[in-house]
């Protein structure tokens, strides 16, 4: 999947997941993942705020959620494309990138004729890496169950 | 917090900006104490440095011929062909003390412009660092319009820019930039804030415009940056050189700079503390209201308590910030600890710069400048910052209804920083060659100065706060009180200056200073009847009884109009008046002067009708009589200044150094009229040399006879148990 088609891809999802556990930040939303795809180590390399010495103080961090669920989308569409790849039912980049897509429900066809949904234990290993994600990215416990659970709940199910 | 809203509306909020804030003085301690600090380590890199060291050795080493031998007998030290001896070899030395002065000040030179570097190029730094982006409308249009309406509102003017990191998701805003050019960045999370809870955005906002608007950023970050040169390009050369030496040298040498670099830090820190209570106190101005940044603030996570760690701490803890907030008088009364730091940071610096001085005037005619040269840059620090703090905390007392504290003590913390900080100066690193009973007579000078030192300050501080007080009525009823903190700060620092350097003279002098002081008409006559010491003893009394001539005074808090912070509620708080009697004073002085000169037309009668003329008409008996008409004068003056400080509700060592005043006046004028009038001639610069004396003489002994009356009275109402001060009274 090129990185423009990957990028929107990521952002049509991560809007979506924004508009449901955290919509108040809608309206950063652009700005944030902009930022994101401009230079995503960013979000890694993010300084704790004790290291603003001459900032207003040392505030409780705010559980932020927007880079955090495009960053975690982001890993969560490379998995599954990595899973499309493995099956081999696709061949070509673009058909790739169809399959990809069509793992989510909302651009699933309603008939029955899209690529074969993750099983039980694929859905496990992905809410499993959203959580570990989002965790290590310093989002609370339950903000980051949320939003694991939000991912999964987009995904297809057989 | 409930309690606390309710508070902030009852009580009314004392305003801290009207006086300069804690963050410029504390940023000047700092400059100070880098400066002073800095050469001492250059000092110690010069003489490290194998190549320098030697020249200068070897310089010394070529003089040291013609050195004159210390004498056994002390008497000698004064004598004119030591002192000609001594000057030979100062100028043989010269060159070798310049190079040693030179060298320190390009360090300094150095230094600065490392500082300077770092402060121009941080914004660039933190812009990158930090991946901040310019926050457009594009962005998040209503933020930046709502950004820029709180700053037109705010009448700030060069709008700052706004800059974001939308990945940042803490809360928080930061204020930075350089001259002419200033940026407030945002983190996302604060942003988002915008949409959340707009108050708290708010709250923030104001607070990282108020820092504009206390023009407190350059100081901020041009005080990170020095402290940032202070270590690359002082402590970076002196630990690389320092192994030079020897380990007696090197630990004596070190624990000084370690000293040092900790003073600097630590000022820093408060620096930094501080300006972000100024901050808050400002915002909430602007706000009308301290509950949204009271809320925020109390949001902020809680390192833990203590002094030490409150010390080290470059943001004060959440807690203080929210007293503050709710009573901004907090800002006002200067510690102990920041007169200590005052003492130490000019001490550091005054031994520091004496030598650099010496070092430049070494061998030519103004050799014994320096000492006065230092005190006058660094007087108008101390009084700049402790005397300033005395004014802020007799404000904040009377303002508030609540008795003075002994300013004295921040006279006492301020010596005992002086004492501390000479100590720590690179001169006391070098021993010089010295006998055992030099040695001895030399460890009782220092024990003597010390106290001199610690009592004349005592006083000193007590006298501003004097005066601060006699003033504070006629401030109140005047739109600002600039100009009267300022005329007073002016008048103090002169005194200081005067008194320091004479301090400082004598300190340079050493156990010789006995010798030299009690030369016939020698230093001590000299200083007696300078008229820099006439400026300053007239100066005692003048100031505080100056506010009396002021037409126009308060009688309550409430007449004022920069008092408060919070207009619609001021508390009417009368304050303590201030109790004039010149008249009452002047008769006394009058009446003492005209009993004196009754006294020496009898006398004067009775040696002319007693001896004869070949007696009368000698220099010895003509010297005799003046020194006797001098002493006499002196002494009565004191014993008038007694009676005028018993006699006076209040200010009353002032009244009592003015009646002196008057009756030394009359009295000078009785003998030389009686001089004339019994034949004898004056001209109009003995007349002068006899006011001097008479006044200066009867000053110096006045002070004593004050303090003495001053004693006893506390002790009289000690005794009674009736109220040393008398408080202001507040009232409905």
């Amino acid at each position: 999947m090129e990185d423009n088609i990957l990028n929107q891809f990521v952002s049509e999802l991560s809007r979506d997941l924004v508009s449901e556990v955290a919509p108040q930040e809608l309206p950063l939303f652009r700005a944030a993942s902009e930022a994101f795809y401009k230079d995503p180590e960013t979000l890694t390399a993010e300084r704790p705020a004790t290291d603003d010495m001459l900032g207003f103080g040392t505030g409780e961090a705010v559980a932020l959620m927007t880079p955090v669920i495009i960053a975690v989308s982001q890993q969560v569409v490379l998995f599954v494309m990595e899973q499309v790849k493995k099956s081999g039912e696709e061949q070509g980049a673009t058909l790739i990138d169809e399959a990809v897509k069509k793992m989510f429900k909302k651009f699933r066809p309603a008939k029955k004729d899209g690529p074969v949904p993750l099983d039980s234990e694929q859905l496990a290993q992905v809410r499993k890496m959203a959580l570990k994600q989002a965790l290590e990215l310093k989002l609370s416990e339950q903000r980051a169950r949320l939003l694991a659970d939000a991912i999964v709940g987009r995904l297809a199910i057989g | 917090m409930a309690a606390q809203s309710q508070i902030a509306v009852r009580s009314p909020r004392l305003n801290p900006f009207a006086f300069p804030s804690d963050t410029d003085s504390r940023f000047v301690l700092l400059i100070v104490s880098v400066l002073g600090a800095s050469l001492f380590i250059y000092s110690a890199v010069y003489f490290s440095i194998p190549a320098t060291r030697d020249y200068w050795l070897n310089v010394q080493l070529e003089c040291w011929d013609i050195r004159p031998a210390l004498p056994d007998d002390l008497a000698e030290f004064a004598s004119p062909e030591i002192r000609a001896a001594q000057m030979a070899f100062e100028q043989c030395r010269a060159p070798a003390e310049r190079s040693n002065a030179f060298w320190i000040i390009g360090g300094v030179a150095m230094l600065m412009g490392v500082a300077g570097l770092i402060y121009w190029t941080f914004p660039g730094r933190k812009i990158r660092r930090d991946r901040l982006v310019p926050l457009s409308a594009e962005d998040a249009p209503e933020v930046v319009n709502y950004l820029t309406q709180l700053c037109r509102a705010m009448k700030l003017s060069p709008l700052p820019a706004f800059l974001w990191n939308p990945l940042n998701r803490a809360s928080g805003g930061l204020a930075f930039g350089r001259l002419g050019k200033y940026y407030v960045s945002l983190t996302g999370g604060l942003v988002m804030q915008f949409y959340t809870d707009l108050p708290a955005f708010r709250a923030v906002i104001l607070h990282e415009l108020a820092h504009l608007r206390n023009a407190d950023v350059d100081r901020t970050y041009f005080a990170v940056a020095v402290w940032q040169a202070f270590l690359i390009a002082a402590l970076l050369p002196f630990s690389v050189t320092v192994f030079e030496n020897g380990w007696a040298y090197v630990f004596s040498v070190s624990w000084r700079v370690a000293a040092l670099a900790g003073l600097v830090f630590l000022i820093r820190n408060a620096v930094l503390r501080t300006r972000e209570m100024y901050a808050d106190v400002r915002a909430s101005i602007w706000d009308g209201s301290t509950h949204a940044l009271d809320r925020v603030l109390n949001s902020l996570s809680r390192p833990g308590a203590g002094t030490w760690r409150n010390l080290l701490r470059v943001h004060p803890h959440p807690d203080i910030r929210r007293q503050t907030l709710q009573d901004p008088g907090r800002l006002l009364p200067m510690g102990a600890g920041d007169a200590f730091v005052t003492g130490v940071a000019a001490a550091v610096a005054l031994p520091n710069i004496i030598p650099v001085m010496t070092a430049l005037l070494t061998g030519t005619d103004s050799a014994g400048l320096e000492s006065l040269a230092a005190v006058l840059i660094v007087a108008p620090l101390v009084v700049g910052v402790v005397g300033l703090g005395a004014w802020r905390t007799t404000f904040a007392a009377l303002e508030r209804g609540k008795a003075r504290r002994d300013p004295g003590r921040l006279g006492l913390a301020l010596g005992l920083g002086i004492l501390l900080g000479v100590l720590l100066s690179f001169r006391s690193v070098i021993g010089m060659e010295t006998t055992a009973a030099f040695s001895a007579a030399e460890a009782a000078f220092q024990i003597m100065w010390g106290i001199l030192l610690l009592t004349s300050l005592f006083f000193f501080l007590r006298w501003i706060a004097t005066g601060a007080s006699a003033w504070m009525e006629v401030m109140i009823a005047n739109r600002s009180p600039r100009n009267f903190y300022s005329t007073g700060l002016i008048v103090s620092g002169a005194v200081l200056a005067i008194w320091l350097g004479f301090l400082f003279y004598i300190r340079t002098l050493g156990v010789a200073v006995f010798f030299v002081l009690a030369e016939p008409l020698g230093t001590l006559w000299s200083v007696v009847q300078h008229p820099l010491t006439l400026l300053g003893i007239v100066s005692l009394w003048a100031f505080p009884l100056a506010a009396g001539l002021s037409q126009r005074r308060a009688s309550s808090v409430s007449e004022s109009s920069w008092a408060f912070l919070d207009s619609s509620s001021q508390g009417r708080i009368l304050m303590r008046k201030a109790v004039f009697r010149p008249a009452r004073a002047w008769i006394i002085g009058l009446t003492g002067g005209l009993l004196y000169c009754a006294l020496l037309l009898t006398v004067r009668i009775g040696l002319r009708l007693g001896l004869p003329e070949t007696v009368r008409s000698t220099d010895e008996f003509r010297l005799l009589f003046f020194i006797g008409q001098v002493g006499v004068a002196a002494l009565l003056q004191a014993g008038v200044a007694a009676l005028a400080t018993a006699w006076v509700p209040r200010l009353r060592a002032a009244h009592g150094m003015f009646s002196a005043f008057v009756s030394g006046l009359v009295m000078t004028a009785g003998i030389v009229l009686l001089n004339i009038l019994f034949g004898g001639t004056y001209t109009l610069p003995a007349a002068w040399n006899t006011f001097s004396q008479v006044v200066n003489e009867g000053a110096l002994l006045a002070l004593p006879a004050i303090w003495g009356v001053l004693v006893l009275s506390w002790l009289i109402q000690r005794v009674r148990g009736g109220p040393a001060v008398t408080s202001p009274r507040p009232v409905a």
